[in-house]
């Protein structure tokens, strides 16, 4: 069975991956989530001066890019080549981490209240309500005050005010999907909610969710971003992109390599996302494919 | 939720006889609420008003009518899919109308129903081997190899290849997906099955093949069959009893042969005259009905028909006439039926 | 011989799909005289919606690749019209159409009268040939929105000025088919194409319109091609019924004699397996073949009683075996199949 589960999954992988390479804009979003999946793992083989996360070499503060020191180094000395490859890790570790424990904690909230029309699942949506109504900054900054910065805290206040979206998205398709006649027919076989919302459900709303993951990915990117920036990220001597950015402002425009290295990754990385959930979107709504008639 | 050991065993097994009430629905009525665009409930959509029917055990009784005459949400309330409003519904000897869900549960497993539209009631997402077996899996406590000689038998039983279970219901046709649906139900054993619209949407040269599979398998399986349709050519060919359905009430009950030959509700005869008959004379050409059937929301005083009823009388406005039972089960809403 | 209004010959239409081409028409013949109705008849995927669309030239651009044929219209070939002839000259003037579903036809923000008068500001009779600006003035205004009444009482709806200010929604669907046409009537039309427009529609329902599609054609002399898979709705209001099966058309007779003395095989089994009473239905043994890779030659030869080796090698030549019959078939003549006659005394 498990193995009939792993083919099952593999072959869905590989019809997604070709389908993905005729969609141009889609491939390129994932050729560049690839890259940096890439650089991230391979950060120690890639970097020049792997030494540089943690040393500091004052006298060779902010020279520009050169074949030494691709992209420059910073105002400590260290080569931010090398420093944005391993900043690289701590970007998807927080974006993926945080994403994960949003769709956890929001898609079986929003399934329940999706399937239970009660005073319990509207009050599960009004308290998903609450949560999106406070901004992410605004909350992380209160997060950081009390907790101190560190990276774990940016995830715990990404994750505190992302599930809400998750709830939001998937209480909307489990309700429509709950008209759906097969799920109709399963209840009238007699199949219990449990069995309804896991089994038929789920599975049916996943392309909704795995497109939203995906696009979310590059929100989340964004605000971890500008939570480094405004100094509540983890603090030096991390690599972080958002950081960096902020410690390249004082030495603006004369040390234009410091801003624009972060800059551009961030700006890549989050492009990426979005093609390839875009890509996938036109992939899994059958809606929005090319229309068959005959 | 629990699962019955007692299906382990392969048989129907069932107190009552050929001929004997199976069915039994009274003053069966189910009311929807109509709301304005401010939420608020201004009145009720009576989609089935006062319904009284008895079904026979091995018999195929045909209900007919035209869009929102109530056919459909006869079925599905008969079902539970729609809480009943008022009324009771009494099968194999037991009252199911007002019990829940999970109590009517062990009760309603020997009355199935399927869907209009047959590919819409299978999970797109799951195999059709897998959609086969679900049923099992829910009722009863059989090996996955029990279910597996279950489900091939059935297979066999509604001419279709092994081979299906491995595929997906896009990858088959109206008609396989029509039988596949058909399946399913089958594998729990039924005593009394209500076709919603069975044959829609299907070619003509398809249609028959299905007719005759649903005749083999009423003597396979001992079945009862409600049939609801729109197309009454094809009720004529399979039902022994026919009701006639207007806007939530039947209007005419008859054997078949009686009712297509010797309509009597005005209604009934509108219906039939309608339908083309190939060599015949043309519809068109002597067509009396006229309008439309009025908005089920604000449906006028007395008998729903009276306004486009060629036999209206002063006695219509005033009340709506009752079912009345004539001979050999015929049974008439009307007041003029006479004239 | 009278001119004919419409002659599609072969027509040969495929759509690309995820699994290869699949060949829709197959070189199909195909006519139309002035002010008859013709029932184009045929079960799923025999290509009756194709070849309407085709005639139109709605067929989705995408997908759909017409790779001979030539469709003339009145001595004009339609496939050689530039896009902004066809929508702006034949499509809603000279040929109109009502199709199955009324309801998503309809605008469903705008009103029924500013949809019908959007309409005829456009295709009018009345309009001054093509000028990209052009006022409409009140005067035309007038006279247009008479003419849309007009039509309404024709068709038959009550209070026709009530009906203008209501959206396409709060109507019925035998209204809304009612309306459509109307729509399909207003510029004066040579040819209308109606597809499967009382599918959807109650039997009740369905009588009223085909009555009044059938009067309205023949008081105005408009030719009317009726794609069904109901023979009983083709057998009220078609003079002529031309038979698809799987993207070739295989039988063309008039109606009385259609139904009277079937030729083709296929026809013959289609009649066959309608309801009838009296005796057990047939079915067609076999299923419709996928069009991606069609069956060679006749493509109703795997189903076929009396198909011979002829029958997988070549596609039957057109023949005429009675005055106004046409007939694709090397072998019916073969008295392998019975007809039995679904005539009711």
């Amino acid at each position: 069975m498990i193995l009939g589960v792993k083919y099952k999954m593999l072959s869905t992988i590989v019809f997604l991956l070709k389908k993905l390479a005729q969609d141009r804009t889609a491939l390129l979003g994932a050729l560049l989530i690839l890259g940096l999946i890439l650089v991230a793992i391979f950060a120690q083989v890639l970097s020049t001066h792997p030494e540089d996360i943690t040393e500091f070499h004052p006298p060779e503060r902010l020279l520009p890019p050169s074949s030494e020191h691709f992209f420059g180094t910073d105002r400590m000395g260290s080569d931010v080549y090398s420093r944005l490859l391993y900043g690289a890790r701590i970007t998807i570790a927080i974006a993926l981490i945080a994403i994960s424990v949003s769709v956890i904690i929001g898609v079986p909230i929003g399934l329940l209240a999706g399937y239970y029309r009660n005073w319990f699942s509207d009050a599960l949506m009004r308290i998903s309500d609450i949560f999106l109504a406070v901004p992410q900054i605004i909350l992380a900054i209160a997060i950081a005050q009390t907790l101190g910065p560190s990276i774990q805290n940016v995830i715990l206040a990404l994750s505190a005010t992302y599930w809400p979206f998750w709830t939001r998205l998937v209480y909307a398709e489990t309700r429509s999907a709950l008209n759906e006649p097969y799920v109709e027919a399963s209840v009238a076989l007699g199949s219990s909610p449990l069995r309804v919302m896991i089994l038929h459900v789920l599975p049916n709303i996943s392309s909704s969710i795995i497109v939203r993951t995906t696009i979310g990915m590059g929100g989340t990117i964004l605000t971890a971003a500008a939570l480094g920036f405004l100094g509540l990220g983890p603090p030096p001597p991390s690599p972080e992109w958002g950081r960096t950015i902020a410690e390249s402002r004082e030495f603006l425009p004369e040390a234009w390599w410091y801003a624009a290295a972060p800059g551009i990754a961030i700006f890549l990385v989050v492009m990426g996302f979005n093609l390839l959930g875009d890509g996938l979107r036109d992939i899994l709504d059958p809606r929005t494919r090319r229309s068959k008639d005959g | 939720m629990s699962k019955n050991s007692t299906d382990n065993v392969m048989d129907s097994t069932s107190s009552i006889n050929i001929g004997e009430t199976i069915l039994n629905i009274e003053n069966f009525s189910k009311w929807f609420p109509i709301h304005n665009s401010w939420n608020r409930q201004t009145g009720w959509l009576k989609a089935l008003d006062k319904v009284s029917l008895t079904v026979k055990k091995g018999e195929i009784i045909g209900v007919v009518g035209e869009s929102g005459c109530g056919k459909s949400t006869l079925g599905k309330t008969i079902m539970g899919i729609h809480k009943l409003t008022e009324g009771s519904v009494n099968f194999e000897g037991s009252e199911i109308g007002h019990l829940s869900p999970s109590q009517s549960r062990q009760l309603r497993r020997r009355l199935q129903y399927t869907y209009q539209d047959p590919g819409s009631s299978l999970d797109p997402r799951w195999k059709i081997g897998r959609a086969l077996h679900e049923p099992l899996e829910i009722h009863t406590t059989l090996t996955k190899e029990e279910r597996q000689k279950r489900v091939s038998a059935i297979l066999k039983a509604v001419n279709l290849p092994e081979a299906h279970l491995d595929l997906y219901p896009h990858e088959i046709s109206g008609g396989q997906q029509r039988r596949i649906g058909l399946a399913r139900i089958l594998t729990l054993h039924p005593s009394l099955i209500i076709l919603d619209e069975p044959t829609s949407g299907l070619d003509v040269s398809v249609q028959a093949t299905i007719l005759n599979l649903f005749l083999d398998l009423q003597k396979q399986f001992d079945l009862t069959y409600i049939f609801i349709s729109h197309d009454l050519s094809v009720v004529r060919m399979i039902c022994d009893r026919v009701a006639v359905m207007y806007l939530g009430k039947i209007v005419e009950i008859n054997q078949t042969e009686e009712l297509f030959s010797n309509p009597k509700h005005p209604y009934t005869q509108s219906l039939l005259s309608a339908i083309p008959v190939i060599g015949g004379e043309k519809v068109t050409e002597n067509f009396w009905l006229e309008g439309e059937p009025p908005n089920p929301s604000n449906l006028p005083s007395g008998c729903s028909f009276r306004t486009r009823c060629p036999k209206q009388t002063e006695e219509c406005k005033k009340s709506s006439p009752p079912l009345e039972n004539g001979q050999n089960d015929h049974a008439v809403a009307c007041f003029n039926t006479s004239t | 011989m009278d001119k004919k209004l419409l002659s599609v010959n072969g027509l040969e239409v495929g759509f690309d799909t995820d699994n290869g081409l699949a060949e829709v028409l197959d070189k199909v013949n195909f006519e139309m005289n002035p002010g008859e109705i013709v029932g184009l008849v045929g079960e799923s995927g025999c290509g009756k919606t194709t070849l309407a669309r085709a005639i139109l030239g709605v067929l989705p651009s995408n997908s759909a690749r017409i790779s001979s044929g030539s469709i003339i219209f009145d001595d004009n070939d339609l496939l050689k019209l530039s896009p902004n002839a066809l929508a702006s000259d034949i499509r809603g003037k000279l040929i109109t159409f009502i199709p199955q579903d009324p309801l998503s036809s309809f605008n469903p923000v705008f009103t029924i009268g500013a949809q019908m008068m959007e309409l005829m500001k456009w295709k009018s009779p009345d309009r001054p040939p093509a000028r990209k600006f052009m006022r409409y003035d009140k005067a035309r205004k007038t006279t247009d929105k008479k003419r849309i009444l007009d039509l309404l009482q024709i068709v038959q709806l009550p209070d026709p000025e009530a009906i203008l200010k209501k959206y396409p929604h709060e109507v019925s669907g035998g209204q809304r088919q009612r309306l459509m046409i109307a729509m399909a009537l207003l510029p004066e039309p040579r040819m209308i194409i109606a597809d499967e427009p009382t599918t959807a529609l109650d039997v009740t329902i369905q009588a009223q319109i085909l009555k009044l599609l059938r009067g309205v054609a023949v008081e105005r002399g408009v030719s009317v091609l009726f794609t069904t898979h109901d023979l009983g709705a083709a057998y009220e209001i078609c003079d002529r019924i031309t038979v698809m099966y799987a993207g070739q058309e295989v039988e063309t007779a008039d109606s009385k004699d259609f139904f009277s003395n079937p030729l083709h095989p296929y026809t013959k089994k289609l009649l066959q397996s309608l309801p009838s009473h009296s005796e057990k239905i047939e079915g067609i043994a076999g299923q419709i073949p996928a069009l991606i890779k069609p069956p060679s030659g006749c493509r109703f030869h795997p189903r076929c009683d009396v198909s011979v080796e002829k029958c997988l090698k070549f596609r039957p030549d057109v023949e005429w075996p009675k005055n106004g019959h046409m007939l694709r078939c090397f072998n019916f003549n073969s008295s392998a199949i019975e007809v039995s006659q679904n005539v009711k005394k």
